[in-house]
């Protein structure tokens, strides 16, 4: 029995004009690693906002741990750990401080497991925070996120504009999290490898529409780039049944389908093309294809 | 164990795992007995998510390439030869296979090709 | 060029309007204030002596200057207080754009006083009370010019900024009350004509020009070596100065223990990062004057009188401008989200601590300040004492002889009641200016700020000019009546929506309707047992005063989570 840790349903948030989040449903079960991955001002902040109780729901609900974050915070964001995307800290505060101050607030704070984490990530105790670089801004508000032990896990673009030893570093981190028993890990991303590699489910934003939520094995498996060769040149991209999108020239044409597979073969026999090559496609290419696909005249 | 993941390969993670640990045991690198390292640690290791892992570790038992000892760990089993040899059997028909598709885009007939690797072999030989 | 200066002066204007608006309305508003309160009471300006004009003329200058500066500095410095370095990356010469951002700097800051200056004297003029214009215009253009280039040439070396800063502040406040006493000893007898004393500074003196320019010159100088260094990364570097305070500290550091609660944690992390400012600085400029008085800078009367005035003028005074401060809880760098700052706001602590956290470090900042002020008071007199008998002093003698006659004239009651009036009053304005930053909605601030100067002014405006003179007291009375049930029932409201979202206990609610019922009812008996007769003294108005000096300390309790909770869930 897997009960969900997250649970959003019929979530819309206009800010002013733009409509943030279009009607969106989401369910984090137990122990999964999501990867929210969107283009930037898709809606992933807002939509993580949401659940850490920053913004509430104006039409629809949203559910962390069965509660409603805006009346609950104790009981919600107590078991969360967050790292926010701007790196907020006090900068004024010591390292050392600043544990001592988190410790204050989470009754199931590991002392013990935040040195050690301290020590890894080469943070050091008596520095004040305003004088660390980026990455290690960022590790220090991973440390504080993860030192509680927290049943779920929240990042916010935890690798957006890090060196690549500090990402490992806390890619790393996140991998250790999903390890232990039943914790849940949820982070947006726009680097669409990193979520290829550690999320177990992806969900697509895009101009606020949820546009895909699925296992990241299924996405991959439904997904197919398929090579088409015309009898004679094109001059427009052809226009085939169940295709996301096609990029190419002249007789030969790349196309990226959507799982209906068969459709696609006849539509693409019916208009004469051969298909000479067929390998899966990377969560990056059906991305790209996605957005683009549905990207309106400015 | 080097183990490398690209993950814009088109190939899934996992499959990548269990080709490689394949490979590894049918070159030898990987030894009967020899304890692999467990699932959690690999995946700290090459960043990716410990189910994918597991998966893999899962799918090279049934093929009965590891074996799995209560408590201990996750060995390479000891029964390796004749899968050595069927795997390097594979691993050959994989390079053959593209090379004849080569070929034949280019228009280069079999008996060539044959030509060709003869002469390449003994080219080998000549420099070692 | 041109295109550039116009570009300049529009993103100037375009980036600080409501920070100068808002500024110009404090500057206009406090004087206001205080003369119309005085008007009512005094019965008119001429009432009131040349000395205590002379006083209020100056003190009000210097404020006026310090919120004008703020305004300015604001503008035109970054956060950090240095010079804005996108501006390093436009391809405009270094020196336009020390010209432009001067000028600029020494146009508004002279503007605003002109404008104050003028206001006033339109209100108040009938009253012949009129402000100079033209030599405090000059003191404020070169003193922006000064605050400017000393802000660019010591940015992020804190200590050494607020040291020139604070050192130049003393010699302007010291030179100020040199010409204070000039005059004051200028304007002894006369009472209407106080206009001349007045004129004393319509021109600054030979001296004072002359010390002015000098300041611009090396300003312009300073700022044109600080601004050239910058923009090439050499900053100036003051040895002597090192930002000490941010060195990492030694491993023999000592790590305290954890904390007892998350409350106390809460309490600590608001002390540190801003509740120590109100007491520190309180004994900071106190601790100044006294110094200036013992070696002899100022004499000793001033110094005494001084004193006093100052440790029962500066809290009143500076509490609201802290809380305003207290309450503001953004993220410290990103000042253009007005949400309260995601690091505490992610914090799993209820909306009703995360404001008690805010509302213990006003009121334990208000409290160790009024501590202070007492103190002091009380250490004045032992002081001047212990001169007289050591014969230290002359002067001491005569201010023991005045100050006994003049203290034992009321008695500690009244003091004391007189103490927790001031008190209970400066509490109620520092919790209600700590609520209004914590909504975290710039424009609400704004609205309030605005609404109340200039309902005020509007009120000034029509006793001066609708109201005929014998109905003005009803009138006074009437518009008293307003407020006050306003507040009462505003108050009330705030308590009922409180228990409502949760943020408070039914319980405490209840608890503090009885504490204000009890505190209401014995106030009423002990104003009204004297005699029965006095019932009938006692308008209306000063009864639902009363009710709004009681009601109006209890309001924050409710306010400040309200408006928090606005805040964190958007």
């Amino acid at each position: 029995m897997c009960e969900n840790v997250i649970e959003i349903r019929n979530l819309s948030r206009r800010f002013r004009q733009t409509l943030a989040l279009d009607n969106v449903d989401l369910e984090v079960p137990k122990g999964v690693v999501l990867g929210l991955v969107g283009e930037n001002g898709a809606g992933k902040t807002t939509l993580i906002r949401h659940v850490l109780g920053l913004l509430k729901a104006k039409t629809g609900g949203v559910l962390v741990f069965g509660r409603n974050p805006v009346t609950d915070p104790v009981g919600v964001l107590g078991r969360i750990g967050h790292l926010s995307e701007d790196r907020d800290l006090p900068g004024w505060m010591r390292v050392a401080e600043l544990m001592r101050y988190m410790q204050a607030f989470y009754p199931n704070w590991d002392e013990a497991f935040a040195e050690e984490l301290r020590q890894r990530f080469e943070l050091y105790a008596y520095a004040k925070v305003k004088t660390l670089s980026r990455g290690r801004r960022a590790l220090c508000g991973l440390l504080i996120a993860l030192a509680h032990r927290p049943e779920l896990l929240v990042l916010d673009e935890p690798s957006s504009g890090l060196d690549p030893v500090v990402r490992r570093d806390i890619l790393g981190a996140i991998i250790r999290t999903t390890s232990e028993e039943g914790r849940t890990v949820l982070f947006s991303s726009h680097l669409i490898d990193e979520v290829e590699r550690v999320a177990e489910r992806v969900a697509m934003i895009h101009n606020g529409r949820l546009v895909l939520s699925d296992n990241v094995e299924t996405v991959l498996q439904a997904h197919r780039t398929l090579t088409l060769r015309f009898p004679g040149p094109l001059m427009e991209p052809p226009q085939l049944e169940g295709a996301l999108s096609c990029n190419g020239a002249g007789r030969e044409w790349t196309c990226l389908t959507n799982g209906e597979i068969e459709s696609f073969r006849q539509a693409a026999l019916a208009q004469g093309a051969e298909i000479i090559e067929e390998e899966a496609a990377s969560l990056e290419e059906i991305f790209v294809s996605r957005v683009h696909g549905g990207k309106q005249k400015v | 164990m080097q183990i490398r993941i690209s993950p814009t390969d088109g190939i899934p993670i996992y499959r990548q795992i269990v080709n490689q640990v394949k490979y590894l045991v049918a070159s030898g690198r990987l030894v009967a007995e020899e304890q692999l390292p467990p699932v959690r640690k690999l995946a700290e290791q090459l960043l990716v998510n410990p189910n994918t892992v597991a998966r893999a570790y899962r799918e090279l038992e049934t093929a009965g390439v590891l074996s799995t000892r209560r408590g201990s760990g996750v060995f390479v089993s000891d029964n390796g030869s004749p899968l050595a040899r069927g795997e390097q059997r594979k691993i050959l028909n994989d390079r053959i296979d593209a090379l004849l598709t080569d070929a034949q885009q280019m228009n280069v007939d079999t008996d060539e090709v044959i030509e060709h690797v003869r002469r390449r072999s003994r080219h080998l030989k000549r420099s070692e | 060029m041109r295109q550039t200066t116009s570009a300049l002066v529009w993103e100037f204007w375009h980036e600080g309007r409501w920070g100068l608006l808002i500024g110009l309305s404090a500057m206009i508003g406090l004087p206001a204030l205080v003369y119309g309160t005085l008007l009512l009471a005094g019965g008119g300006m001429t009432g009131i002596a040349g000395t205590t004009r002379l006083l209020l003329f100056h003190s009000f200058l210097m404020i006026n200057l310090v919120i004008c500066l703020l305004a300015v500095l604001r503008v035109q410095c970054d956060p950090h207080l240095a010079f804005p370095q996108r501006l390093y990356a436009l391809p405009v010469p270094t020196r336009q754009l020390v010209h432009v951002k001067l000028l600029l700097g020494m146009v508004t800051a002279a503007a605003m006083y002109l404008v104050t200056a003028l206001t006033l004297n339109i209100v108040l003029g009938m009253f012949e009370a009129t402000w100079p214009l033209w030599a405090p215009a000059f003191l404020f253009a070169a003193a922006a010019v000064c605050a400017l280039a000393i802000n660019w040439a010591t940015a992020h070396q804190r200590l050494l900024q607020f040291s020139l800063l604070g050192g130049a502040f003393l010699i302007l406040c010291i030179r100020l009350i040199e010409r204070l006493v000039i005059s004051e000893q200028g304007s002894r007898g006369t009472r209407i004509g106080v206009l001349d004393s007045m004129t004393a500074w319509w021109m600054p003196t030979y001296w004072e020009s002359l010390a002015m320019l000098l300041c611009v010159v090396v300003a312009y100088a300073a700022a044109r070596v600080a601004v050239d260094g910058d923009r090439q990364g050499e900053r100036l570097d003051w040895p002597a100065f090192r930002n000490w305070l941010d060195r990492p500290a030694t491993p023999s550091f000592r790590r305290a223990a954890a904390f007892r609660s998350a409350s106390s944690a809460a309490f600590w992390f608001e002390w540190r990062r801003k509740g120590w400012v109100l007491p520190a600085t309180v004994v900071t400029l106190l601790t100044g004057v006294a110094l200036c008085t013992l070696l002899g800078i100022l004499p000793m009367e001033t110094g005494i009188t001084a004193l006093g005035a100052l440790s029962i003028q500066l809290p009143i005074l500076l509490a609201p401008f802290f809380a305003l401060w207290l309450g503001d809880v953004r993220t410290p760098g990103a000042l253009r989200q007005p949400q309260c700052a995601t690091f505490r706001a992610t914090l799993p602590v209820t909306d009703a601590s995360l404001s008690g956290a805010l509302l213990k470090n006003a009121a334990a900042s208000l409290f160790t300040t009024w501590c202070i002020s007492l103190l002091t008071l009380l250490s004045i007199p032992a002081i001047v004492l212990a001169l007289h008998r050591l014969g230290l002093s002359d002067q001491a003698g005569e201010l023991w002889e005045q100050g006994s006659r003049h203290l034992l004239v009321e008695s500690w009651w009244s003091y004391a009641v007189q103490g927790i009036f001031l008190v209970s009053i400066s509490w109620a304005i520092t919790g209600l200016c700590l609520s209004l930053p914590l909504i975290g909605r710039p424009w609400v601030l704004v609205t309030v700020l605005l609404s109340v100067f200039g309902g005020l002014l509007f009120y000034l405006l029509s006793i001066a000019l609708l109201i005929p003179q014998h109905s003005a007291g009803k009138f006074a009375a009437w518009v008293a009546g307003v407020l006050a049930t306003i507040c009462v029932v505003g108050t009330i409201w705030a308590f009922i929506a409180a228990c409502r979202r949760g943020l408070m206990k039914l319980r405490t609610a209840v608890t503090v309707f009885v504490v204000w019922g009890t505190i209401l009812v014995i106030a009423l008996a002990l104003l009204l047992t004297p005699t029965p007769e006095t019932v009938q003294n006692y308008a209306r108005s000063d009864l639902l005063l009363l009710a709004v000096l009681i009601t109006f300390p209890l309001a924050p309790l409710a306010t400040a989570p309200l408006a928090l909770s606005w805040n964190r869930h958007r």
